[in-house]
């Protein structure tokens, strides 16, 4: 009885890299990527849980729980052509009209609604086909059109109806450094935002701006392409999933691993960090700019802001909560030996009112994959400077607002012909989201967002 | 005279010399000079007296032999006083002869030619006559002798004598530790012997303590009872032996100390072990050990956490128990019994030598307790995403709110119908109560989670898998030895025990009222979310009043039991306790709040 996860990649961003991801998974438990069939290497001797993420057609190969969603055709023809015999051609939609949504997020949302049938016919299929479902992952990008409004109708939708399901997102933020061609990317992010905010349970925040400064600056990649930055994604999601296709004995379900990292329910966006990073190259590994790794050395890295995948100032602030998942060969009074000394050198400093200390999930390997690292680690961490991206995007989103600029694409659409107020609200509720980041760093944060002061809960933080 | 005086003394008593009083249970035979016989003078008297005195104790000596007792042990020691016996007789003939050649006049030359057992007889008489008064049985008949010669050190004929009879003595026991190791029985009619047998009954085979020599100690007569079972199962097995048992018998029976008995019965014990050694398939302990590991004790894969969802679905243990059944885990079956459940592991003989039944109690012990925290920590983590959707719910009801008052100045008949239906809903959102109380479900499920999720990774890889993979290590170390891994393994389960916590009881009760305290939480957020769904009004004034005393007796109890974790460690510098500790205590809040309860 697995607890299968259901992942829904959206527009064009979401799709390449849920493309990235199953390529990743396919590697890790011996399919082959193109037609779902298990490798002649790959035994059933591996107990691995491939059920979590696939399930077997009648032939028995192997086809990915994953529902492929665009609002135009390339993408998804690219990967029709390529993992010809992988997906279920029935959970792949195009719309019929093919023209996108034209990096509009009101478009994206209206067309979710014109095909909301046939859309949650596709993800009710999948639930139903599934024994145990454990909840859904949803793959976008929060700045176009498709990802975001598409995206965040699927997020209110699936929220409706599986209201006891997990519902976590990968969300690549835009690159605020460079001038995007996008010009509406703050309303769309802002748009966004709020149902990351209020539908989705777990945000795994992938700040574009830091994958392209880690390909650069770490792998030392001139011009990184959208597949090397891909494949930095794939790394983390494959890493981030571990414990749950390998099963050790913790961490074994989603719930459990994100639990223990989200305290407050509005603050559930994650950064993550990975190291050491390789790049793969078709189905081998690229060689690792780390030559010998360990425990505490892995450890250290990750809390590095260098290798994080989110761009903030994580010097400023505190974590609530890290996960360090280690993967690989690890004694675990190594790992004790790496907390001391991270806790004597204070690497990580974390909130004072209530219990908070490095997790660490020790996650098998896939047998299939060769490793150029003998321990390699991901951290999932929540961290309060998180809020500098939302300022950013709050930032960017107010400079436009103010001059109401390129507003006419959205009240074109049906949801805005009445008045704008659905900006005003998102941008109410990101704002909230930042104040409750930042009382989050103070140790009376319980009665500061109380308003009034709990005997009880400030006693300890004191 | 002398004639008569001899024939007295071989037993043929008569008019010079009588019997009084004649040997019986309760008195020791003594002979006698009859009075007024005129051709003695005083001192030949005396003489004749003293040499009368060794009569009487070889008489004792075959009248004890001739009734015999109960004892297999005192039979055979009296048995062996009949070779002193029938040596003294054929001195007495000697002497008869050397008289009648007269060779031997008078009754100094008499008590010359019989000095040689004056201190033998009535010493051996003495001996037989206490052990037997004393109705000793078993080998305390042996402990008797041998303590009796320790005080007859400086004369080696007497020792000669103590030897004479502790061999009797040790004979017998040997016949019976040979019998209980070639055969499986014993020749036992008295019940003397320390492991007893049942016969038809079917009851295995037992130590019984209160017939332990002195000299042995408890540990090692089981450790004879497990040699002669294994050997007995080698035997049902077909299995040929390859064991002197002559030799290892010998040197536990002479051991004669409890040092030098500890050291044969380990030998013994050691190469039984040895041979049952070669009967265990290979590879066969390790793959019992990795599946103890795996399933029972790491709950690898799923098996806890279905095993907990078919309990909590059905309120029926037994659910658990066929789904692990149906996972079809080969070395392990689960079993419960009003309401608790255990593993079952009964390996076959040999590797039941490795898993004993005492020890599989210590692992039922230590799986129950991991059952419940895991439990705790999934029930916890279920009260997370009802609480964490709750909260999400709030920030959704928000943001419409403040939709429904934009609306409200665009068109009011639109925004009186809105406020309307959401008026419930605003009015909850200004709660205090409502928002309180979502904040204390917060707070307490973050701490009870974070204490739950550090309790388990404590158990499960400070302390299960450190344990077992250091008893992995060793085993491939070991090369196959089978006695090695079976102390091996012994010593892991008990550390596993030990760090486990579980013998500890102030700790144990500590942190089952946690888990109370836990269930107790669980159930509230299962009101509370029924309350969310049906939307009901709940007494909310009650339910915080219930929380925030359940916050405050779980405060209590964690920093309790931190505080219990920290003066074990201290006091046994355990260094997994110490990761525990760390873990725990990350940024202080522990410290702070048992500085803040002892203020």
């Amino acid at each position: 009885m697995p607890r299968e996860i259901i992942t829904l990649q959206v527009g064009q961003c979401g799709n390449q890299i849920g493309t990235e991801f199953w390529k990743q998974l396919c590697l890790e438990h011996g399919i082959d990527a193109h037609n779902g069939v298990l490798e002649d290497y790959a035994g059933e001797s591996v107990s691995d849980r491939k059920d979590v993420f696939f399930y077997q057609a009648d032939d028995e190969h192997y086809v990915p729980r994953a529902l492929l969603i665009d609002l135009e055709p390339r993408v998804i023809n690219g990967i029709r052509t390529r993992y010809k015999n992988l997906y279920n051609p029935e959970n792949i939609f195009v719309s019929p009209t093919g023209g996108g949504a034209g990096n509009n997020w009101a478009s994206g949302y209206r067309q979710g609604q014109d095909h909301e049938e046939q859309l949650l016919d596709m993800i009710d299929r999948e639930a139903e086909g599934s024994d145990s479902l454990e909840g859904f992952t949803l793959c976008h990008s929060i700045a176009g059109g498709t990802g975001s409004g598409l995206g965040s109708y699927l997020l209110e939708m699936l929220n409706d109806k599986f209201p006891r399901k997990l519902i976590q997102t990968y969300s690549v933020f835009p690159n605020q450094q460079d001038l995007s061609d996008v010009v509406v990317e703050p309303y769309n992010s802002m748009l966004t935002l709020k149902r990351l905010t209020v539908n989705v349970d777990s945000v795994v925040v992938l700040d574009n701006t830091a994958l392209n400064r880690i390909a650069t600056d770490r792998l030392h990649l001139e011009n990184p392409t959208f597949a090397q930055v891909n494949s930095l994604v794939s790394t983390v999601m494959a890493a981030s999933t571990s414990t749950l296709r390998f099963p050790g004995y913790m961490n074994n379900d989603l719930v459990g691993l994100i639990a223990s990292l989200i305290p407050v329910p509005r603050c559930h966006f994650l950064m993550t960090g990975y190291t050491p990073l390789t790049l793969y190259e078709g189905d081998r590994a690229g060689e690792s700019q780390v030559r010998k790794t360990s425990v505490l050395d892995v450890m250290r890295r990750l809390l590095q802001p260098q290798n994080l995948m989110v761009s903030v100032p994580v010097k400023k602030g505190c974590y609530m909560s890290i996960l360090n998942v280690i993967q690989g060969e690890v004694d675990p009074s190594q790992v004790h030996k790496s907390l001391q000394r991270i806790r004597e050198r204070k690497l990580a400093s974390f909130i004072g009112w209530g219990p908070a200390s490095i997790q660490v999930a020790l996650a098998r390997r896939s047998p299939y994959l060769p490793q150029s690292n003998r321990v390699s680690g991901l951290m999932l961490a929540n961290h309060t400077s998180i809020y500098t991206l939302f300022a950013r995007a709050l930032n960017q989103y107010d400079k436009l607002r103010k001059r109401n600029a390129f507003l006419d694409n959205y009240r074109s659409e049906s949801m805005f012909e009445n008045g704008l107020d659905e900006f005003d609200s998102s941008r109410e509720v990101v704002h909230d989201l930042m104040e409750e980041y930042k009382a989050a760093e103070y140790d009376d944060y319980v009665s500061r967002v109380m308003g009034t002061e709990s005997p009880n809960t400030t006693e300890i933080a004191r | 005279m002398l004639q008569e005086v001899i024939y007295s003394l071989a037993g043929f008593t008569g008019d010079v010399v009588f019997e009084d009083p004649a040997p019986s249970a309760s008195e020791a035979a003594g002979l006698k000079l009859a009075d007024g016989v005129p051709i003695l003078e005083k001192s030949e008297r005396a003489t004749i007296t003293r040499v009368l005195k060794l009569g009487s104790a070889a008489r004792d000596l075959q009248y004890l032999r001739d009734v015999g007792c109960d004892s297999l042990y005192l039979s055979s020691v009296f048995e062996s006083a009949g070779a002193i016996i029938e040596k003294f007789q054929e001195d007495l003939l000697d002497i008869e002869r050397r008289a009648g050649l007269e060779l031997l006049t008078g009754a100094t030359s008499l008590e010359l030619a019989l000095r040689s057992w004056e201190a033998i007889l009535p010493e051996a008489s003495d001996c037989m006559r206490g052990a037997f008064e004393r109705k000793l049985s078993g080998p305390d008949v042996l402990h008797y002798i041998q303590a009796r010669s320790s005080r007859s050190l400086s004369n080696p004929s007497i020792l000669r004598m103590y030897r004479l009879l502790i061999n009797g003595c040790e004979a017998t026991m040997r016949v019976q530790l040979l019998s209980w190791l070639l055969y499986g029985d014993i020749i036992d009619p008295n019940d003397e012997f320390f492991i007893e047998v049942a016969g038809d009954g079917g009851k295995a085979p037992q130590v019984r303590e209160e017939r332990l020599p002195a000299w042995m100690e408890s540990k090692n007569a089981h450790d004879l009872l497990y040699a002669g079972q294994a050997l007995a199962e080698m035997r049902q097995r077909k299995h040929e032996i390859k064991i002197d048992f002559g030799q290892h018998v010998d040197a536990v029976v002479a051991a004669g100390s409890e040092f030098a008995m500890a050291i044969a019965v380990s030998r013994l014990k050691n190469r039984v072990s040895e041979e049952v050694g070669t009967l265990v398939p290979p590879g066969s302990i390790k793959e019992l050990l990795s599946s103890i590991r795996d399933y029972p004790l790491l709950g690898r894969g799923l098996l806890w956490d279905l095993f907990i969802e078919e309990v909590d679905k059905s309120l029926n243990i037994e659910a658990g128990v066929r789904i692990a059944e149906e996972l079809g885990f080969e070395n392990v079956t689960f079993s419960s019994f009003n309401g608790v459940t255990s593993p079952c592991l009964s390996p076959p003989w040999p590797l039941s030598e490795v898993v004993t039944s005492e020890q599989e109690q210590l692992y039922a012990d230590v799986f129950t307790m991991l059952l419940s925290v895991r439990k705790a920590g999934k029930h916890v983590n279920s009260a997370w995403l009802a609480i964490h959707r709750h909260g999400l719910l709030l920030c959704r009801q928000r943001s419409g709110k403040q939709q429904v008052f934009s609306l409200y100045y665009v068109g009011l008949l639109f925004a009186l119908i809105s406020f309307a239906r959401f008026w419930p809903e605003i009015r909850r959102l200004h709660d205090k109560t409502e928002h309180r109380l979502q904040l204390l479900f917060q707070a307490l499920r973050a701490r009870m989670g974070i204490l739950l999720e550090n309790l388990m990774f404590y158990f499960q890889i400070d302390v299960v898998e450190s344990y077992m993979s250091g008893l992995s290590s060793q085993l491939e170390e070991s090369s196959d030895s089978f006695p090695m891994a079976v102390k091996l393994h012994k010593k892991a389960i008990i550390g596993v025990y030990t760090e486990c916590l579980v013998g500890s009881r102030v700790i144990s009760s500590c942190l089952v009222q946690i888990l109370e305290q836990v269930e107790s939480f669980t159930s509230f957020v299962s009101q509370r979310e029924r309350s969310w769904k049906y939307d009901e009004e709940p007494d909310l004034g009650s339910m915080l009043e219930g929380l925030e005393k359940l916050e405050r007796d779980f405060m209590r109890s964690s920093g309790l039991l931190f505080e219990l974790l920290s003066s074990v460690k201290s006091v046994e510098g355990s260094s997994n306790l110490a990761r525990l500790i760390l873990r725990l205590d990350w940024n202080g809040m522990y410290s702070k709040l048992t500085l803040s309860s002892k203020k």
